[in-house]
């Protein structure tokens, strides 16, 4: 079964081996298509109800996930130079490992045997000279029972890779022990080790979420240091997984890092574009609207309450796990759906360009619809198109109707019969002027004159109504009246549209924009605003999570 | 055991033997999963939601009272409206003997409905309201709910507002047509221009 078949049961056999298979992920998947398998799963196998198999379909989610970004896949093959063999069946070193099943059974039975008998299997082990996987293993779970200090735990684990490089036991007990094992005491400690031992490419993906740890646990002065320091050590350095682990890691650390660090990292990524494989793209791209955001954040959290609230979240976002930040994200969704008039007068200023936020913003919304995958009903197409037209024919009716319409359209108007008036009139006047209307001249050629300067200043006027007017004069014009028209009416007008049909500002100005009624000027304008409103464009993502 | 197959397992009975507690990395993933909490309050919320007209007054209260939606605001938001809802059970039915039997079962179902099919539903009902005595029926429903139910007036202010300037709204966006006295306007405006250089 795949999870394309919702009521049949996966095929559990096909983990851990196949995970693909499992997941039913075709040729060419990308993060996006395991994401959707695995949510689909996961609804039907929720942790509380059936907690081993949510932790088997994590599990194959993580690795998966782990091979698309690091692209290391480690074939398992049970009878591969990594397989597991049980001590018992095994002829090396025999008496203090002699009939132990597995490291469970190990724990059980030891636990309750003196100290000494313990100590003594376990310096026996310890001193043997040729040992397998399995009693890197066992040294390591026994490291806990005879010595107080945890550090033996890894260090055996890390001694073992070392010794059987293809161990793949070794390998994933210690990535789980990185993920899921390590004490917030042992974290830098795990991670230099590691470093030491390991080369680039299983270290990165083994240590990643101690980095984010990391992160929380010390300044940032701190981890930096650690960050060069385990670089310095790392044997054959990836460009590839290096990159791969800055994508993540610079994420994580994009609010706490000095400058210097982050362009340094940044140019690192810009550098090697080349190596980042390409469904990373779409983190490389988050972090340039990341890069956008810290240039312009000083001043904007300098703002109001609501900005500072924004600017939260985006770090939530980037900084905690999704309980954290879904919650926050929600809590500001309600916010802003809930108090327009906190909304507006925070965006007030229609000249600004807010690009620099809604890029984060509205990925941070997409993450979590993506998520959360909670389907939406909405209008017809069709009857969005008619709703939008009615609701420009009511705003082209209201602003003739207004005084200050009358007075743009009444300026529209006297704009080009000025400049005929005074391309006609203005020359004729000053030759007058200047020959004398006394003059015999001018008895003569008044006539011819007066029509001359007629036909003239027709063409002059169109020549200076195309040239400038046209393209310069009256849309600087409408402009104006069209800033205070939105300021005043049009936003409001748009924002209640939006409420009754929880429409996306992008969508309304993109469906105003259609609108090729030629009676209806105004609609362009309105289209122009709206698309460029934070306002409108924060509501409208307020709106898809909010009932 | 075998680590390449159940090294999860080894390490939760290894942090479970030594006391450790669970690191945050993994206790905080399992949220990023799709939500399973999240669905389980989410079907909650579905669940009071299609029962709130059949459910006494008190009952509906209680039960959207006790629904655990502390880590999901927005969730908590519909409950309380539910909650409002179902304390305002007796003006609704109130209500119902005062205004249009039709119109009140159609506004009991958007008020209750989540937001994006009370957007469908309004506008359907909108759709379907013919103009003559319906659309009258209608209004005046609405405008009894105004004046004499603000408390059930306030969960769909600006649909019923809507309702109300209705007849207004549809002449306004009947027709767009330039008014003809900008014409003369500038007729005028052309004449005075003329005078005044032809002098």
């Amino acid at each position: 079964m795949t999870p394309d078949q919702p009521d049949a049961e996966p095929n559990w056999d096909l983990l851990p081996d196949d995970p693909e298979g499992f997941f039913g992920l075709g040729e060419g998947y990308g993060r996006k298509d395991l994401k959707r398998k695995y949510g689909a799963l996961v609804r039907r196998f929720k942790p509380e109800r059936s907690p081993e198999k949510f932790k088997r379909i994590r599990a194959a989610y993580e690795e998966i996930d782990g091979w698309l970004r690091y692209g290391a896949r480690e074939e398992r093959s049970p009878a591969g130079a990594g397989a597991w063999r049980p001590l018992r069946d095994e002829p090396g070193p025999s008496s203090p490992s002699a009939g132990i099943v597995s490291v469970a059974d190990t724990l059980k039975g030891l636990a309750g045997r003196p100290p000494e008998d313990l100590a003594g299997a376990y310096d026996e082990l310890a001193a043997s000279g040729t040992k397998s996987p399995e009693h890197y293993v066992t040294l390591a779970f026994l490291a806990d029972l005879v010595a107080s200090d945890q550090r033996g735990f890894h260090n055996w684990l890390l001694e073992g890779i070392q010794a059987h490089p293809g161990s793949t036991a070794l390998d994933d007990l210690f990535r789980e022990y990185c993920r899921a094992g390590v004490p917030d005491s042992l974290v830098r400690g795990v991670i230099r080790s590691a470093a030491s031992v390991l080369s680039a490419g299983r270290f990165f993906p083994a240590t990643e979420p101690l980095w984010d740890r990391l992160l929380n646990l010390c300044e940032f002065g701190e981890f930096k240091a650690t960050l060069a320091e385990c670089e310095s050590h790392l044997r054959e350095r990836s460009i590839f997984v290096t990159a791969v682990f800055s994508l993540h890691i610079l994420k994580a650390a994009f609010f706490k890092a000095d400058r210097a660090w982050l362009d340094e990292r940044l140019a690192f990524l810009e550098k090697h574009h080349e190596e980042i494989p390409h469904f990373m793209e779409a983190d490389h791209l988050f972090l340039d609207l990341l890069r956008a955001y810290r240039r312009r954040r000083g001043s904007f959290v300098n703002g109001t309450p609501l900005q500072r609230e924004i600017d939260q979240v985006i770090r939530t976002y980037c900084e905690e796990g999704p309980r954290e930040s879904d919650k926050r994200f929600m809590q500001l969704q309600l916010r802003i759906a809930g108090d327009e008039g906190e909304l507006l007068s925070t965006f007030d200023n229609t000249r600004k360009s807010w690009g620099f936020l809604l890029g984060p913003y509205t990925w941070v919304a997409g993450d979590l619809e993506d998520r959360l995958g909670e389907p939406r009903q909405s209008l017809r197409r069709g009857r969005l198109v008619n709703m939008v037209q009615e609701l420009a024919r009511k705003i082209e009716r209201r602003t003739d109707r207004a005084s200050l319409g009358v007075l743009w359209n009444f300026t529209l108007m006297a704009i080009p019969i000025s400049i005929y008036a005074i391309a006609t009139f203005g020359p004729y006047a000053l030759l007058k002027l200047a020959i004398g209307a006394e003059s015999p001249f001018w008895y003569s050629y008044d006539l011819f004159l007066f029509f001359g300067s007629v036909i003239g200043g027709l063409f002059i006027s169109k020549w200076i109504m195309r040239r400038y007017v046209g393209r310069i004069g009256v849309p600087r014009v409408s402009g104006w009246f069209a800033r205070r028209f939105y300021r005043k009416r049009w936003r409001r007008d748009a924002l209640a549209f939006m409420r009754r049909t929880r429409i996306a500002a992008d969508e309304l100005a993109s469906l105003m924009s259609s609108i090729r009624d030629k009676e209806i000027a105004t609609a362009d304008w309105v289209a122009l605003f709206v698309s460029a409103d934070p306002a409108l464009a924060l509501f409208s993502i307020a709106q898809r999570f909010t009932d | 055991m075998d680590p390449a197959m159940e090294a999860a397992s080894m390490v939760e009975l290894r942090s479970r033997f030594l006391g450790l507690a669970p690191s945050p990395v993994s206790s905080g993933r399992d949220d990023a999963s799709g939500g399973s909490g999240r669905e389980m309050a989410v079907n909650a919320v579905r669940r009071l939601r299609s029962r709130i007209w059949e459910l006494p007054p008190h009952e509906a209260r209680v039960a959207s009272g006790e629904l655990a939606l502390k880590e999901f605001p927005d969730l908590k938001m519909a409950a309380v409206r539910l909650e409002r809802i179902a304390s305002l059970r007796s003006c609704f039915d109130e209500a119902s003997q005062r205004a249009d039997p039709a119109f009140m079962e159609a506004f009991r179902q958007i008020v209750a409905a989540p937001g994006d099919e009370a957007v469908v539903m309004k506008d359907k009902f909108l759709r379907k309201l013919a103009p003559g005595k319906p659309f009258r029926r209608a209004r005046e429903s609405a405008k009894i709910i105004k004046r004499r139910f603000p408390e059930l007036f306030a969960l769909e202010a600006d649909w019923l507002s809507l309702i109300i300037g209705l007849q207004k709204e549809r002449k306004l966006v009947a027709h767009v047509k330039k008014s003809w006295w900008r014409w003369i306007v500038a007729f005028i405006l052309f004449r005075l221009i003329v005078k005044a250089f032809g002098e």
